[in-house]
């Protein structure tokens, strides 16, 4: 099957800012600080174009890219989905465009805000950009997780970057709260691979259709949506917001409070809309 | 699938959590936390397990040979990467703390206590 242009294109958006991150931080010590600044505005403004187009071949139909090759088809078994996909449909791909851009502010507002300049916060914000695409755009639930880890790591390592007494404080509080959410989350995505036999979205809201009503899925949404309201803050969780966001560097705190804590909350209205074939079913 | 590990999952989280509670010291709490992530590595294995069979290796048995769930395997063995990264970083934020504060008790250390 011949591939579109648009199914070629999704992983970009995500290889993009790592790929950029990591020149930055090899050449970090012979770059000029306001060229690797200018470098990382110009990769933001390129991600936020490519996600539009994606968004906009979405309203046709939304551009699906499976790693590898590994097509639900190339199992050989019906139902068996082993590959990880990318899917860019047009919510989805619109987010990651509108948090581009906001990346993209966000640096240019950072120009003359802080006192040392380093290209260390422009490669940890471009590692942040990659993984909030990454989770906007990833199709498999695992995956999911792992973006959010790295969206997790880079914003603990951001929010104590400028390294002063209460900074560094905030980022502890901040990273142990979050971490403890991600160990509820990959607990809830063990019970629901245990159920239904497959990562994959699309697979995993089919098996729970078939199955309906049944303690171990419940138990396991339960433990996803906890992990995603932690990091979007949502009251009971809302303990480490206060600490991060006031001791985060203001660029920083634009992204978090822009996009960080409520692309969360996107997933989990997803994944609501995913688990309500089985509510229906009661 | 026996019971025991998911309870023994459960206890390790919940002492766990009790350590981070209860901790007077941010390496003992760094330490706490690992032990609770060694719970869901705990669960995900016993998940993936089926009793009487091997390795999810099949070059000198013939494929079809039952075999525990290799899924699970790759998803304990990238939780322990992010595991290290994160506890390397927390052990670092710990570190710099301790040069500007002297002091690792969570108890003296507050971000936006006033008066300071």
């Amino acid at each position: 099957m011949p591939m579109t242009l648009s199914a070629a294109l999704v992983p970009v958006p995500v290889l993009l800012p790592l790929a950029m991150g990591t020149a930055l931080l090899a050449l970090a010590h012979w770059l000029p600080p306001r060229l690797s600044n200018i470098l990382a505005i110009a990769t933001a403004l390129a991600v936020a174009a490519l996600c539009a187009f994606l968004a906009d071949s979405a309203l046709q139909s939304p551009p699906l890219q499976w790693f590898g090759g590994w097509t639900p088809s190339s199992s050989g078994k019906p139902g068996v989905v082993l590959g990880i996909s990318f899917l860019a449909d047009p919510a989805s791909a619109a987010v990651a465009a509108f948090s581009a851009l906001l990346f993209a502010a966000s640096f240019f507002f950072a120009w003359g805000y802080f006192d040392e300049v380093h290209s260390h916060f422009q490669i940890l914000m471009l590692l942040f950009l990659a993984a909030i695409v990454g989770f906007c755009l990833t199709h498999d639930l695992f995956n999911l997780f792992v973006w959010f880890e790295l969206m997790s790591v880079a914003g603990f390592a951001l929010t104590a970057y400028p390294l002063g007494k209460s900074s560094l404080e905030g980022a502890f509080n901040f990273t142990i709260t979050n971490a403890l959410g991600s160990f509820l989350m990959l607990a809830g995505i063990g019970l629901l691979y245990a159920r239904t036999g497959t990562l994959d979205f699309t697979q995993m809201g089919r098996a729970v259709g078939a199955i309906g009503t049944d303690p171990v899925l419940s138990a396991g949404f339960c433990l996803v949506a906890v992990a995603l309201l932690t990091k979007a803050a949502i009251v009971p969780f809302h303990m480490w917001l206060s600490d991060a966001h006031a001791v985060a560097p203001s660029p920083v705190s634009v992204i978090f409070s822009g996009i960080m804590v409520s692309v969360p909350l996107l997933y989990s209205a997803r994944s609501w809309r995913r688990f309500s074939s089985m509510r229906q079913r009661c | 699938m026996s019971v025991f590990p998911w309870l023994i999952a459960a206890w390790l989280f919940a002492i766990g959590v009790y350590g981070i509670v209860t901790s007077r010291h941010y390496v003992h709490l760094i330490g706490c936390l690992t032990v609770c992530q060694s719970a869901t590595y705990l669960l995900l294995l016993s998940i993936g397990y089926t009793w009487g069979t091997g390795p999810p290796i099949f070059y000198d048995h013939p494929p079809g040979t039952p075999a525990v769930d290799p899924v699970m395997q790759a998803l304990v063995l990238t939780d322990i990467v992010v595991g290290a990264a994160v506890t390397a970083l927390l052990l670092v934020i710990a570190l710099q703390v301790h040069k500007r504060h002297g002091t690792l008790d969570p108890q003296e250390l507050r971000p936006l206590r006033p008066g300071r």
